[in-house]
């Protein structure tokens, strides 16, 4: 099962950081269809979050389809986002660390990578 | 609310439960072996007159020992005490405590009203105030039997007053009483506990027995003649009575008030300059009555002779349970007045 | 968010000739979980003791669960309160809070209070005085709760713990609040664990109401805007909560009025509740110094 984390500086708000951990969950296969979200109350306990957020960030993944709430037994998820499988997912990281040893090896520390990175998404 | 308000005083119940039955335990074997030495001596004395032990007989020449002594004078005094230490322990901390440490506002948001849960806990509270002053009361007033046989006057005696019947029941509710308004008013168990101490002193030591409680009735008053026949005068006194004035006056119905040597009338002077023996200071001249040889009197028997008399006024022993109870009366309203003020400033002010 | 289980109008508090809380003006979602925050002595305690019935309003109406405040059975079985310093009976251990919690209230979950004790380690035979200060204020919380109250008041409850006891006790009462039926509102100087904990807000400053809706509102509703310093904003349109300036460059806190676009020449930047909140206050105190 998966556990959430909360970060409160990041300035996201807490329903969307919920929402992007069981997005990320799925795209890495974590979470499989058929798999049960935590209840809200075991969120809460864990995590010291208002419910109201946590039903709320699960209402959001119902409304895109992600998971479905059945009366009674809890929150479980329906199927994965779309995009390419885990098997496609864990080639192209592989491909990137490859690349990121690449760059290292040519001498660009961390922040250098970043900037090359956020230039190359930006170009699309 | 009944468990809760006995709960969170079990502790200071227990404790003065404690005490009771340590006190009892001084108390009923010493006052059953005084009255028996008593009884005794009452006895012998019926026999035997003679015996000079039966011409005074009082607490000290009855019971002569230091420890007799350490017994006659602890055993009444614990009753004097025993309200300043319920005023202390009981009433001052009562609210004082709640408010101090901020517990009133758990008790206030239970689903209890304030009034409820003020009128419990009070009721509790005094209820165990009157039990256990009764309780005292009641132990050392069996116990006084033998001292008041022999020490007659129970209006003004020390405290003793105070301490038999059913005055220091009104008295610990008084001081109770006070106590938790002080608690409730000052909010500070220290502020509290020193205004309850000051005002108990102020009220049951000094304005209660000087102050009130010789006016509440009437004294009866007898007049005598000065002189010699001073001590026939005071025969006219009934056994028991307490004397609450004794004024001089000279034949012109004035009071003579101070110094009488001075004021006396000019015939006399003579007779007291031949009486006395003279010493000079600064503020003049301080004479001393030097007694006859035959003992005789001269001094008086010419002031009476001048148409000096004395006027004293008594209350008559069997007045005594009037006196308790007009006492207890007064006691009680202070105390009523005290728990109105308290319920006042319980519910209309902030918590 | 259901109907309003809190609503004021215009109470205020005066100790002397000082306004402890004036004008004071909310409303309070049913199912929220209310954030109070605002300077040391902007009147929370004051707001909290009135709506619990310990202190009288001197000024203004409150409304609590339909009802107006009162030293009653009636009112009082329905709300929990947990004051600042965590008031306990220092000599009574555990089980007798439990005890005194039954006899004090009709409807008073005794099991619930027992587990919930259990679940966090807590002994019920040490007198309380004896435990530590995150032990004493779940004891606290868990009274509070075991009472099935509708609305919870908290006064600073955690101010006085470590950060993991912090975290239990916020965990606790947001375990409360998934039980549902709960409405809180929590006075807290810790705006990072409010943000986490409350949907909903409520700003006091200087005695006064600066702000109460909703935490999301609250977001959308307000902006971060960049500009020259030249710029002029239509004032129409923008309320400026906070702003500061350097010579060549504003920064302004908006308010956003509805249906209002952001003007060209401005960089929108979105703001976190924390800022938000501390701009207002930061208002208030200039607004009171003026």
């Amino acid at each position: 099962m998966i556990q959430f984390r909360l970060n409160t500086h990041s300035g996201v708000p807490p329903y969307l950081q919920i929402v992007q951990q069981v997005k990320q969950a799925l795209q890495v296969g974590i979470l499989q269809p058929g798999d049960q979200l935590p209840t809200v109350k075991e969120v809460v306990t864990h995590i010291a979050i208002n419910p109201n957020t946590v039903a709320k960030a699960y209402r959001e993944l119902e409304s895109l389809g992600l998971v479905e709430g059945r009366t009674g037994s809890g929150t479980f998820v329906k199927q994965r986002p779309a995009g390419p499988s885990p098997e496609v997912q864990e080639a192209l990281s592989q491909d990137l660390s490859g690349w990121v040893a690449k760059a290292r090896k040519a001498g660009l520390d961390d922040e250098a990578i970043e900037a090359l990175l956020r230039i190359a998404l930006h170009k699309r | 609310m009944n468990w809760f308000a006995l709960r969170q005083h079990r502790k200071q119940l227990l404790i003065f439960g404690i005490l009771l039955v340590i006190y009892a335990a001084f108390v009923i074997p010493t006052g059953l072996h005084f009255w028996h030495v008593y009884q005794h001596t009452v006895a012998d004395c019926a026999q035997n007159p003679a015996n000079p032990t039966c011409g005074d007989l009082s607490t000290s020449s009855l019971f002569p020992t230091t420890l007799d002594r350490i017994l006659t004078g602890l055993i009444p005094s614990a009753v004097i005490f025993l309200p300043i230490i319920l005023g202390v322990f009981w009433g001052a901390p009562f609210l004082a405590k709640e408010y101090g440490e901020g517990t009133n506002s758990l008790a206030w948001t239970q689903s209890v009203s304030r009034r409820k849960w003020l009128t419990v806990k009070l009721v509790w509270m005094l209820a165990a105030t009157l039990v256990l002053t009764a309780a005292f009361a009641t132990l050392i007033t069996w116990w006084s039997k033998t001292t008041n046989a022999l020490d007659m006057d129970r209006f003004s005696n020390g405290n003793e007053f105070g301490i038999q019947g059913v005055v220091p029941v009104a008295i610990g509710l008084f001081v109770v009483s006070w106590g938790i308004l002080f608690g409730a008013w000052f909010r500070k168990v220290m502020v509290a506990v020193g205004v309850t101490l000051v005002l108990f002193v102020a009220v049951s030591h000094i304005v209660i027995p000087n102050l009130v409680r010789p006016n509440y009735m009437k004294p009866v008053s007898v007049t005598a003649p000065f002189g010699p026949r001073q001590d026939d005068a005071g025969s006219e006194i009934p056994q028991g009575a307490w004397i609450t004035s004794n004024t001089i006056y000279d034949s012109n119905g004035h009071a003579v008030l101070g110094d009488i040597f001075p004021a006396a009338p000019p015939q006399c002077q003579k007779v007291i300059q031949q009486a006395t023996s003279g010493t000079t200071n600064d503020h003049g001249t301080i004479r001393k009555a030097v007694p006859a040889p035959n003992g005789e009197d001269p001094i008086a028997e010419c002031l009476d002779k001048a148409g000096w008399h004395q006027v004293t006024t008594y209350q008559p022993a069997y007045r005594y349970w009037d006196f308790q109870w007009i006492e207890t009366g007064i006691y009680l309203a202070l105390a009523a007045l005290a728990i109105g003020a308290t319920y006042w400033l319980v519910l209309k002010r902030d918590a | 968010m259901g109907a309003a289980v809190i609503q004021t109008k215009g109470l205020g508090k005066r100790y002397g000739s000082f306004w402890a809380l004036e004008n004071c003006n909310i409303s309070v979602p049913a199912g929220s979980v209310s954030a109070l925050v605002g300077p040391n002595g902007a009147g929370k305690s004051t707001l909290l003791k009135i709506l619990v019935g310990l202190n009288r309003a001197s000024a203004g109406q409150g409304e609590v669960l339909g009802k107006a405040p009162a030293q009653e059975e009636s009112f009082l079985s329905d709300i929990g309160y947990l004051a600042q310093e965590i008031p306990l009976y220092k000599n009574l251990n555990a089980a007798d809070h439990i005890k005194m919690g039954a006899h004090l209230n009709k409807r008073f979950d005794k099991e619930f209070m027992q587990k919930r004790l259990k679940d966090l380690q807590i002994p019920l035979d040490r007198p309380v005085g004896k435990l530590s200060g995150g032990q004493r204020a779940q004891v606290a919380l868990a009274l509070a709760l075991a009472k099935k109250p509708k609305l919870l008041l908290l006064d600073e409850p955690v101010a006085a713990l470590d950060p993991l006891a912090r975290h239990d006790f916020l965990s606790s009462l947001a375990q409360a609040v998934a039980d549902g039926g709960l409405t809180v509102v929590m006075s807290s100087h810790l705006l990072a664990d409010l943000e986490r904990v409350s949907d909903h807000v409520i700003v006091l400053a200087a005695g006064k109401t600066q702000l109460c809706d909703e935490i999301e509102t609250v977001l959308n509703e307000h902006k971060l805007l960049v500009g020259p310093r030249q710029n002029k904003i239509p004032e129409d349109d923008f309320a400026i909560i906070h702003e500061t300036h350097t010579i060549r460059q504003s920064t302004l806190l908006v308010h956003l009025k509805k249906g209002a676009k952001v003007p060209n020449g401005w960089q929108q930047h979105e703001p976190n509740i924390e800022e938000i909140i501390l701009a207002y206050m930061g208002q208030a105190k200039e607004g009171g110094e003026k």
